[in-house]
């Protein structure tokens, strides 16, 4: 059998072209392949990283973003351990959205889900939203926030990882329930991460 | 004055003197007599040096003659390489003036008798030739020029006007479609350098011929309005089906042809020109296909009722879209085979084309081609359509499923077991067939979603109901008479529908797992990427089976309370009635009769007797392990309770060994481990003496691990009334 002791399926959506693939790919094979087209239905990766010497495979499942692959990617949400919510901080659309794909996430998704708002594309020099009004977005829906740029490799490798640690310290929640493991922010040092406790969901 | 003793060494030092200069005279004249021989030596040497030094000169003198006579030679024969050149061009252009005289004469006769075939192979000739080189010569040799210049201009015009002929006939062999006329000119075109001409006509021609075979089915269906006719419920997967069959066919017909006379890259020109033509006549047999399918207003309604549960406006039967899904998933798989084939037909001409740079174009091209064309998209616009209904059509028969289940008397579990998953069957081997994985992995994901939460709430709900126990203990029976409400009629019919529930989670369980292996062996994939993202999705039904079984555990609680406990207690509680201190006599006759352990195991048998018909065989192994575990915890804490000499130890043991040997032959499960306690308490309340107890533990002669920590051990040991009490307490364990 395969070793690890935790799996964990994460779920990227968000517009088309806000760089989902980009990350995912960042992530698991550490390139930036320019040019890239647009998804197809759902790509598949595996990713095995260590954390605590605990060792925990993430199956990321890189959706595409075009309204004619809904039918497809909704279907995935229901499993997911954590969303990813992406969005271009370049381009106001994508970012106008956002809502539109909260609604989904409510139908579609676990409640207990992790969700994480990610604006994409921090490398841009046109920036049309500012990182607080992302910030106060992922606050009042009670999300994680996190910008990222998949081409400079900045905040990718924190992005999963972060996730990672997070479900993790769920699962052993949820293992020891009698344990009350005092509320973690997931990494101190990132000030746009919100802390939440992982026990009261 | 000196001495003469002076004198005398003087003397001897003149003498030795002498004698020396007399030795080096000799040597003088030897080295005289040497030297004369050397000059001698010499003399004769220089006579040989003279000789070889005019020799030398010699053979300079001869070499350079030699050099300049070569240099001389390669001069001439390239002279003669230049002369020879000339000499074969001038053959050339004097070939070609003759040529172009025949061919002037020769495209002449040939128009005039409308031999184009002869007269574009004539122009062929003429187009290969310099043909301002050709004046030239004809200039040079001034005589014949006038001829010249005529065969040009005259070829020049013959040129342009079988051009045009040729192209006009083309057009109007393709305007009436005479097939044999249109590829009788095609072929000519590259005799009269066309080649971009020809290609682009003949594109054209082809998407006529394509155009006209598709449209006039589809004005058939548009007409007629024959689609909704039941034996037309896959008209529309049979135009499709057409359209990609022909463009094949198209393409396959005219490969040679285009490969012979334009060079097999040429062949790309037709493939992408076809898919255009694909493109627009796939759309428009889509839009008709959503026309009469009623396709937008269906959408609509499904998608509503998916979203809240009810239509202000419509309800649409499950059945009423079975064949619609059907004929969708056909066009869609006819789609997949299209696509393979124009792949395979481009990776042919990349590797006949042999050329890197190129190929990588024509791989681009396809690219665009194939990926970004309207009919991909069209198709995944369908495949989206079609999954929204698809997942309507399994959620609602499913509901349907469960309303309309039923179970014959003499079954354990009821219709709707069976049809939940012969529809969640179905809808997924549909999605199969449309060769798209990933509607299949949806669809999967789909039916997880419902069998975890839809089917698990209905079977968690009738099993939320409990089991009521149908025999009433001493309060139960007072509290019924209080509150005055004998519902034995309804009990009764709850039972058999709680036991029903039960076996069915049962069951459900053990189809998934069965799902999960048929589909596992059924579903091929086509890479490794599709195999891993197929696996990860069909992974999902584990976690259901999970749920099936967690649902059943939860019955099995409502049973271990409501039936088991009330009823196992009391008869296991018999045992505080009989005394463990017994005289040998009174050994004797209980061991002949044994009245606990034969009440208890014929009220255990008429107990399983009672549930062993009406449960699954899995459910009913989990009945006897609860029974077993309830008997086991109840007859522990009772021997707790009583007090044991060695007799009654001795008796103790034997009924243990009883209890043990029926209940393991009860069930199929290996179920012995349960009561290693039980019978390592038997046998610690069976030893002769306190200190006995030592040989089995810690001992390494041991054939058992204890279940019992040191402090139990010396708590059951003080049951036994005959052991001191400090013996046991002194015991180092």
């Amino acid at each position: 059998m395969e070793d690890y002791k935790f799996l964990f399926k994460v779920v990227l959506v968000g517009n088309a072209g806000v760089g989902k693939t980009c990350l995912v790919r960042r992530f698991t094979q550490g390139l930036f392949p320019p040019g890239q087209g647009a998804t197809i239905g759902v790509d598949f990766m595996i990713k095995t990283i260590e954390i605590d010497n605990e060792k925990i495979k993430l199956q990321i499942w890189d959706t595409a973003g075009q309204e004619r692959f809904r039918s497809i990617t909704q279907s995935y949400y229901r499993s997911a351990h954590a969303l990813i919510l992406v969005y271009d901080i370049s381009c106001q659309p994508t970012f106008d959205c956002l809502p539109d794909w909260l609604r989904e996430i409510e139908e579609y998704a676990n409640s207990k889900v992790l969700r994480v708002l990610v604006g994409n594309k921090l490398d841009r020099e046109d920036r049309e939203i500012p990182t607080e009004v992302g910030e106060q977005f992922a606050q009042r829906h009670n999300m994680y926030y996190l910008e990222t740029s998949a081409k400079e490799a900045e905040n990718v490798e924190r992005l999963f990882i972060q996730i990672a640690a997070e479900l993790m310290e769920q699962a052993r929640c949820k293992e020891l329930p009698r344990y009350e493991i005092g509320s973690e922010s997931i990494d101190q040092n990132a000030t746009t991460i919100k802390t939440k406790p992982c026990c009261n969901n | 004055m000196y001495e003469t003793s002076d004198l005398q060494e003087d003397f001897k030092e003149l003498c030795e003197k002498e004698k020396n200069i007399e030795e080096q005279l000799n040597n003088v004249i030897d080295e005289v007599k040497n030297l004369e021989g050397n000059l001698i030596d010499l003399l004769n040497i220089n006579e040989n040096v003279y000789v070889l030094n005019n020799d030398t000169q010699q053979l300079t003198s001869i070499l350079q003659n030699s050099s300049k006579l070569s240099n001389k030679i390669n001069l001439q024969i390239q002279e003669l390489d230049v002369a020879r050149s000339r000499v074969s061009e001038c053959q050339r252009r004097v070939q070609d003036l003759l040529d172009l005289q025949l061919c002037s004469e020769g495209v002449q006769n040939a128009l005039k008798s409308d031999d184009y075939e002869e007269a574009a192979v004539h122009i062929h000739r003429f187009l290969a030739m310099d043909q301002h080189l050709l004046k030239q010569t004809a200039d040079d040799m001034a005589q014949d020029c006038a001829t010249v210049n005529q065969s040009l201009k005259l070829l020049r015009d013959a040129a342009a006007m079988l051009r045009n002929k040729i192209s006009l006939h083309f057009k109007e062999a393709v305007s009436v479609t005479d097939i044999e006329s249109v590829k009788r000119f095609f072929k000519l075109f590259p005799l009269l350098n066309m080649h971009e001409y020809g290609m682009e006509n003949f594109s054209v021609f082809l998407r006529k011929m394509l155009k006209t075979t598709i449209s006039e089915k589809l004005n058939l269906i548009k007409n007629n309005n024959s689609a909704k006719d039941k034996k037309n419920h896959i008209i529309f997967a049979e135009i499709i089906t057409c359209l990609f069959e022909e463009i094949a066919q198209l393409i396959s017909n005219h490969k040679a042809l285009i490969e012979t006379n334009y060079g097999v890259e040429s062949l790309m020109t037709v493939v992408i020109a076809l898919q255009k033509e694909c493109d627009i006549l796939n759309e428009s047999i889509l839009v008709e296909f959503k026309k009469q399918r009623d396709m937008n207003t269906r959408l609509h309604i499904v998608h509503e009722l998916l979203k809240s549960g009810s239509s202000k406006t419509e309800y649409i039967e499950p059945k009423d879209i079975d064949t619609l899904l059907s004929e969708i998933t056909i066009i869609h798989s006819r789609y997949k085979l299209y696509l393979r084939f124009i792949q395979s037909t481009v990776q042919e001409i990349v590797k006949d084309a042999e050329l890197s740079k190129k190929s990588n174009k024509i791989l681009a091209d396809m690219e665009s081609l194939i990926i970004k064309s309207d009919l991909s998209k069209q198709m995944q616009i369908l495949i989206s359509d079609y999954l929204l209904l698809e997942r309507y059509y399994m959620e609602q028969s499913i509901k349907k499923a469960i309303t309309m289940n039923s179970f014959e008397k003499d079954t354990l579990v009821s219709s709707m077991v069976d049809d939940i998953f012969f529809i969640v069957k179905k809808c997924i081997r549909r999605a199969y067939s449309s060769i798209n994985i990933d509607a299949v992995c949806a669809i999967i994901n789909n039916a997880c979603t419902i069998l975890e939460t839809d089917v698990c709430n209905i079977l968690r709900q009738q099993l939320r109901q409990g089991y009521s126990a149908g025999y009433l203990d001493l309060t139960q029976a007072y509290n019924v008479m209080i509150q005055g409400r004998l519902q034995q009629m309804d009990s009764e019919q709850t039972r058999v529908q709680f036991l029903l529930y039960l076996n069915n989670s049962d069951i459900c369980g053990e189809y998934t797992k069965t799902l999960l292996s048929t589909l596992t062996d059924e579903i091929i994939c086509s890479t490794k990427n599709e195999k891993a993202k197929l696996e990860s999705c069909l992974s999902g039904f584990s976690s259901v089976t999970n749920a099936f079984h967690s649902v059943r555990d939860y019955g099995f609680q409502q049973i271990r309370n409501s039936v088991i406990k009330p009823r196992v207690v009391p008869w296991v509680d018999n045992f505080l009635t009989i005394s463990h201190q017994l005289t040998f006599e009174e050994f004797s006759s209980y061991d002949a009769n044994e009245p606990f352990i034969r009440s208890l195991i014929m009220n255990l048998e008429s107990l399983l007797n009672e549930f062993k018909p009406r449960l699954t065989s899995t459910n009913y192994d989990s009945f006897i392990l609860i029974i077993a575990e309830e008997v086991i915890a109840q007859l522990e804490k009772n021997i707790l309770k009583t007090d044991f000499n060695r007799m009654g130890g001795l008796v103790l043991d034997k009924e243990i060994r009883t209890l043990t040997s029926y209940v393991s032959n009860a069930t199929s499960w290996s179920i012995r481990e349960k009561f290693s306690r039980l019978t390592q308490i038997a046998l610690i309340l069976n030893l002769e003496k306190v200190s006995e107890i030592l040989e089995y533990w810690g001992s390494e002669t041991c054939s058992f691990t204890w279940r019992l920590s040191p402090k139990e051990i010396k708590q059951f040991l003080s049951l036994r009334k005959d052991f001191k009490v400090d013996d046991v307490k002194k015991l180092k364990l």
